[in-house]
């Protein structure tokens, strides 16, 4: 019987899908519609050359807007899940260095794990060099993305999740001890925070101008296809990237830093 | 031999990866090649994306579907194979 069922639900589904697509082969092109305008009107409207940040950010800011608080919202919910996780416990090594050295800075502490770790595991050269060489290229580009959001495909969650990659970078070249220490996760999330408000900040400057929330009110300074033009998308390609960045390093740190990590008894 | 080099051939070349990487995500029993499996599925999205002309989808799905999301993964399997073997 429940074969049965499984069967004819899915033949109802083919035949349906089958349908849709016949349906949607007939539609009409939608190229004489409201893309149509936006297409035609973004360099005038907004100074930007990439369509696709121009619409983005400001024909359809609010939707940015929406999208970037989910992501935001995400990372709040796991930092305050792992939050409590890593409150309640140590890594073992630093509970022997805690123990054995109780006068000694944090600064001391930190190098003498980094060397207990080097005799410990030995790292791979291949891992270690090629990371050497990533790092600073995947950086660089995710820097470039963000910076010509309005000039070249990209923008700024594209930018910034590709800087956030490099915590991944370092996680699997040197390990999760030099993570967790070189990242200060605190701080990162503040950061986030102020990529956040400055998001909406920028969004309120239509309003603080007269117009409505999210209208590009300084498009009109610099030539169209310069690096700096197009207004607040070029701000808001800033901040979001600065956010995303944020956020997504954040969430990456913290993931690491259970790692290791035992319950306190 | 032009064939070979023209955009609907690799297309379907990349279709035909999508398709057949998906069906090894759900199939393999083992999770950490069903992570992988899954990464490879992220990449020929994004290699399909560029075909299809939207570069900046093609970055994210590249960056998102292809890298953190098979970390995120892999560091949670690590966290849980730990905490298995304790147990």
């Amino acid at each position: 019987m429940k074969k049965f069922l499984a069967w004819f639900s899915l033949s109802i589904l083919l035949a349906f899908s089958v349908y849709v697509s016949f349906v949607m082969a007939a539609l009409p092109s939608t190229y004489n519609g409201i893309s149509n305008i936006i297409v035609k009107n973004t360099i005038e409207r907004t100074g930007a050359i990439n369509a696709v940040t121009a619409i983005v950010f400001d024909f359809r800011g609010y939707d940015t807007l929406g999208e970037s608080f989910v992501l935001f919202t995400a990372v709040s919910g796991s930092a305050v899940i792992l939050r409590n996780y890593k409150k309640n416990s140590v890594t073992p090594l630093e509970k022997d260095l805690k123990n054995s050295q109780k006068n000694k800075s944090n600064l001391e502490i930190i190098k003498e794990i980094d060397k207990k770790r080097d005799s410990i595991i030995e790292r791979d050269s291949i891992i270690v060099s090629t990371a050497n060489l990533v790092l600073p290229i995947s950086l660089s580009l995710g820097a470039y993305v963000i910076l010509h959001g309005h000039l070249s495909p990209g923008g700024g969650f594209q930018g910034g999740v590709l800087i956030a990659g490099a915590v991944a970078i370092v996680f699997l070249a040197y390990g999760m001890d030099r993570v967790s220490k070189v990242f200060n996760a605190e701080r990162i999330k503040v950061y986030e925070s102020v990529g956040a408000l400055s998001f909406l900040l920028l969004g309120t400057l239509g309003v603080v101008y007269g117009y409505n929330f999210f209208k590009n009110v300084i498009y009109n300074q610099g030539k169209p296809g310069m690096l700096y033009s197009s207004g607040t998308i070029f701000w808001m390609n800033f901040a979001v990237g600065y956010k995303v960045l944020a956020g997504i390093g954040f969430l990456l740190i913290t993931m690491i830093g259970t790692l290791n990590a035992e319950e306190k008894e | 031999m032009s064939a070979l080099f023209n955009t609907n051939f690799l297309n379907t070349l990349i279709i035909i990866g999508i398709v057949v990487s998906a069906i090894f995500t759900v199939i393999i029993d083992d999770i950490l090649p069903c992570v992988i499996a899954s990464s490879v599925v992220g990449t020929f999205i994004a290699l399909e994306f560029l075909l299809l002309r939207a570069p900046d989808v093609a970055i994210a799905e590249g960056a998102v579907g292809a890298i953190l999301t098979p970390f995120i993964f892999v560091i949670t399997l690590k966290k849980v194979n730990e905490k298995e073997g304790k147990g």
